[in-house]
């Protein structure tokens, strides 16, 4: 599976849950389901290429001014017809 | 996991053509059922042809069954595992009050599915249990404040209905004080209360007092 493809076996599953960049990168590597180390920016670059599919929804937190990522209803279609793997 | 590699010719089908198949094991479908349908996808013949080998046969399905579906079984498992916890987290995070449907509760769901995910299963129950139980208290309470609301309506309607029939009396009373026949049958003290009730309800209602004689 590549990158994209993990973000949303993350961010699906657990929506609506809402997390940072950092937070699904984190993730991703402890699960180690990609088969290198994932980066911050890789997972933004990705992050930002699903928003553009409208997979994924960003938000601002306002606490402290951070986007923060959440499924869409297409990126959780996808995330059903391909199995539902899921990042635990 | 879906990620794992496979060596064998199942394992070396496309992925979504391994997910079909491992749906269909689950629905009980039957491996002559399987197989027929699983050889005749163009994808399988070609995959088929890149390894030299013969179709998918009887025992690499049941093989499959042992490495590969009972992987994706475990992988439903986290899914669905996951998922309740979702569920439990946004439940919490809207009983902190805000909107459902916001970014605030988006980032609390995310932060409270961090908790749980690194408790034991055990303390997630308990959690479950206590939830469960809440819910179940609030919702009989809310029972009863709506039996208590009714009750009161029911009261208040019973009121009204008696204001109302009391106003209608006094003003049938100061209607028939002025008919000379009404007062000559209330003041006649020849006739009896019964007889004069009768008599009176006749003059005063028609037809429509034989109508409520029976509920007297």
């Amino acid at each position: 599976m590549n990158l994209k493809q993990l973000i949303i076996a993350f961010l699906a599953p657990r929506d609506p849950a809402a997390y940072p960049a950092a937070a699904i990168a984190q993730r991703i590597n402890t699960s180690r389901m990609l088969d290198r180390r994932c980066t911050v920016d890789e997972v933004e670059n990705a992050l930002r290429s699903l928003h553009k599919m409208e997979m994924v929804g960003m938000n601002i937190n306002k606490l402290d001014d951070s986007p923060v990522w959440q499924i869409t209803p297409n990126g959780f279609q996808e995330w059903a017809i391909t199995g539902k793997v899921t990042v635990v | 996991m879906n990620t794992r590699s496979y060596r064998s010719k199942i394992g070396r089908l496309p992925f979504a053509v391994r997910n079909e198949l491992n749906e269909r094991i689950r629905d009980g479908k039957s491996g002559a059922e399987i197989l027929v349908w699983l050889n005749c996808l163009p994808a399988v013949k070609k995959v088929m042809r890149e390894l030299k080998t013969s179709i998918v046969n009887a025992q690499n399905l049941t093989d499959w069954r042992s490495s590969g579906y009972a992987d994706w079984l475990e992988d439903q498992k986290d899914a669905d595992r996951i998922r309740r916890l979702a569920e439990v987290s946004q439940t919490l995070a809207a009983a902190a009050g805000g909107n459902v449907a916001g970014v605030g509760c988006s980032i609390a769901t995310a932060k409270i599915m961090d908790a749980l995910e690194s408790a034991d299963e055990e303390k997630i129950a308990d959690l479950s249990t206590a939830l469960v139980k809440l819910r179940a208290s609030e919702n009989a309470a809310q029972k009863v404040a709506l039996a208590e609301e009714k009750n009161a309506l029911a009261k208040e309607q019973l009121e009204l209905s008696r204001a109302k029939f009391e106003r209608d009396t006094t003003r049938l009373f100061i209607k028939w004080a002025q008919s000379k026949d009404a007062l000559a049958l209330a003041t006649d003290k020849r006739l009896g209360s019964d007889e004069k009730t009768e008599r009176l309800g006749r003059l005063m209602f028609g037809d429509l007092w034989e109508g409520a004689e029976d509920g007297r």
